[in-house]
């Protein structure tokens, strides 16, 4: 755009400068004209005065001519032959003079011939009278005659001048009159030469300065435009060392971030690795898992068949003891009765520890069908309880006591909780002091599980605190925790029947039903036991 | 009743307990007959032979080789010609799994071999003076154990 305004601009730049070249050379050439003109005009006007005062010597010379010629003629002077002498050379000379003067004008050259013809003639006159004054004049009207010729020649030469001179002043008059008309146009030309010459200095001088303002304002704006080129320049090379410090950093970082994944992946590896482990151990678990659960049933069965089994053949022992009892009690000696009394304990004893097992191994199956939890009213459980142990007579031969207040309902399993409290007062009336029949107090108290001195008790729940509390010879407390461990007694079985397994029943059985069981005890005093269940 | 020979049917793989049952009915004033067989399959042969004499009460031992009483007491029960049979379970077993089985199986009293021989004398006698016409099976759970 810019480029073709400026192409436009200098296009219309050389158009003007050719047309002011023009027109100052068309002014010129005007002038040059019209000075030319003048100067001719001055020619012609100074060739015309030239002529107009060459015709009047030549006059006064034929004047001259004329008075010498009277003089000698008079006088007989020769003295005044002189000028008349001198006059014809000198017309000859004025008229050579002429003649050039005037060869542009065909007119004037014709009259000078004519000229030429009237002077001969009169010098012809004036010579036949010099010629004839020596001779004595003896006609005096010839000699008037010749004179009156002579004055004619003379009249006619006057006229013819005064023609020519007259002609000269009418060219004369005509030069004026074209340098009147030159002189007063040349001024014009001159102002208007001038008028222009200014008009176009002042638009080029215009013209000029406004191009020299654009060109400062282009070059302004462009000293701007390089400080802020150089500027821009400063600040991209600041730019690019920022760029390239960037870069650096950049590759650094990448470094890192490189080495970051390697240490990825070497970790992700590395977790790979430990995940196949994992899985594998976890594999493990659950093979192992899968055993125990298959030995914990093969176990169950175990006991199941083994304690079982184990009766068959202790039975028969047993049957065929009190075979030979019933037959042949008198035909034995009393040691060998002695012998099979003692046989009898042994299986008797054989048969309440196969009997106990079997009781510890039913209530360990826990996930037994036929024992869903109930409501259980205990009340009614401590009763049967009481009612069968009666039957058994092992209350009655004891003298025992059992004081029992209000028992609450429980989810539970009800021959297990039948068992638990079947255990427990066994296990008081078994370790009754001799001196004294035992009184086992039953009772129950709610307590919050936060403030049970237990690691078994959950903080957030309610428990039923039953306490089976009796008087008979209680135990030391550190014994406290091992009395419920599997086949650990107290006592040397001579002194008190039992297998230790009873106690770690009841053990199992609180923990059944998300309770536990605690023992307190004094010696000599007696011993407390308390079982908590969870409220609901 | 007591006038009539009682047939009793015993199925026990146990030589002994064959012994000390035959002996308990003979030393008990119930006059019976005794048969006896050693297996499941032996007891379910000879129910099945055609023209057979049906017990009056089978003694059905719950632990024997090849055919056990369990199953014994499933085929008894689902027979047309056997469902009405008295059987009595005599097992060493006194679990409470198996008390429970029989008895929804449809076993008529649950007897746990005593381990003295009066004993069993005593529960033999008593197992066979129930009246069974009025004992039916599967309606007493209580009366179903036979306690010694």
């Amino acid at each position: 755009m810019k480029e073709q305004k400026n192409s436009t601009t200098s296009t219309l730049f050389a158009i003007s400068f050719i047309i002011s070249i023009s027109i100052l050379l068309f002014i010129g050439s005007l002038c040059y004209k019209q000075i030319k003109l003048q100067h001719e005009t001055q020619n012609l006007t100074t060739r015309a005065f030239k002529v107009q005062i060459l015709l009047e010597q030549l006059f006064s010379l034929a004047k001259d001519a004329e008075t010498g010629q009277r003089g000698y003629i008079i006088t007989k002077n020769t003295a005044f032959l002189e000028p008349y002498n001198q006059s014809r050379y000198k017309i000859d000379s004025i008229y050579s003079d002429l003649y050039l003067l005037t060869k542009d004008n065909a007119v004037q050259q014709q009259n000078l011939d004519s000229l030429n013809v009237l002077i001969n003639l009169r010098f012809d006159l004036l010579k036949k009278r010099i010629a004839e004054s020596g001779i004595t004049a003896k006609n005096t009207d010839s000699i008037y005659e010749k004179m009156w010729i002579g004055k004619n020649v003379m009249n006619l030469l006057r006229i013819h001048l005064n023609k020519m001179i007259s002609i000269e002043t009418d060219l004369l008059q005509q030069n004026q009159k074209i340098i009147k008309t030159a002189l007063s146009l040349t001024p014009m030309f001159f102002v208007g030469l001038f008028a222009f010459s200014i008009l176009l200095f002042f638009a080029s001088f215009y013209k000029t300065n406004k191009s020299l303002k654009n060109l400062k304002q282009v070059n302004d704006r462009l000293a701007e435009t390089k400080i802020e080129l150089e500027e821009k320049n400063k600040e991209l090379t600041f730019q690019s060392e920022e760029k390239e410090k960037r870069s650096k950093e950049l590759i650094i970082a990448n470094k890192e971030l490189a080495f970051q994944n390697e240490e990825k992946e070497k970790k992700a590896k590395e977790l790979i690795i430990a995940n196949k482990e994992l899985a594998f151990q976890n594999k493990e678990k659950e093979k192992r898992a899968e055993e125990l659960l298959v030995i914990n049933k093969e176990l169950s069965a175990f006991t199941y068949i083994a304690s079982h089994d184990l009766q068959e053949p202790l039975r028969k022992t047993q049957l065929f003891i009190s075979r030979i009892f019933d037959n042949a009690e008198q035909t034995l000696s009393e040691k060998n009765m002695d012998y099979f009394k003692k046989i009898q304990a042994s299986a008797s004893r054989m048969q309440i520890l196969i009997n106990d097992i079997l009781d510890y191994s039913r209530v360990t199956e826990k996930t037994e069908k036929t024992e869903k939890l109930k409501n259980v009213d205990l009340n009614s459980i401590v009763q049967n309880v009481v009612q069968e142990l009666t039957l058994a007579e092992s209350i009655e031969e004891t003298n025992t006591t059992i004081n029992f207040g209000k028992l609450p309902e429980i989810e539970g399993i009800p021959f297990q909780l039948n068992q638990l409290f079947t255990n427990l007062i066994n296990n008081s009336i078994k370790y009754l002091m001799s001196d004294r029949p035992p009184i086992i107090d039953i009772q129950s108290t709610v307590v919050l599980g936060k403030d049970i001195a237990n690691i078994k008790a959950d903080a957030t729940k309610k428990y039923y605190k039953i306490t089976v509390a009796d008087n008979g010879m209680g135990f030391e407390q550190k014994y406290a925790e091992r009395i419920f461990t599997l086949f650990q007694r107290l006592h040397d079985k001579q002194a008190f029947s039992g297998t230790g397994i009873g106690l770690t029943i009841c053990k199992r059985i609180a923990e059944n039903h998300n309770g536990f069981i605690t023992a307190t005890g004094v010696p000599d005093k007696g011993a407390t036991f308390a079982i908590y269940f969870p409220t609901s | 009743m007591s006038n009539k020979l009682l047939r009793i049917l015993l199925a026990d793989d146990d030589e002994d307990d064959r012994l000390f049952f035959k002996e308990a009915l003979e030393a008990i004033k119930i006059k019976t007959i005794v048969t006896t067989v050693n297996d499941g399959i032996e007891l379910m042969e000879y129910l099945l032979l055609p023209n057979a004499l049906l017990p009056d009460v089978i003694f059905l031992d719950l632990n024997m080789p090849r055919k056990d009483g369990m199953q014994c007491l499933e085929e008894i029960r689902n027979n047309d010609a056997l469902k009405e049979l008295t059987v009595a379970i005599y097992s060493t077993s006194g679990a409470e799994r198996d008390i429970e089985e029989t008895f929804i199986k449809g076993a008529n009293v649950y007897i746990k071999k005593p381990n003295d021989f009066s004993a069993l004398k005593k529960v033999v006698e008593d197992a066979l003076k129930i009246n069974w016409q009025y004992h039916i099976s599967g309606t007493n759970k209580d009366s179903f154990m036979l306690s010694i």
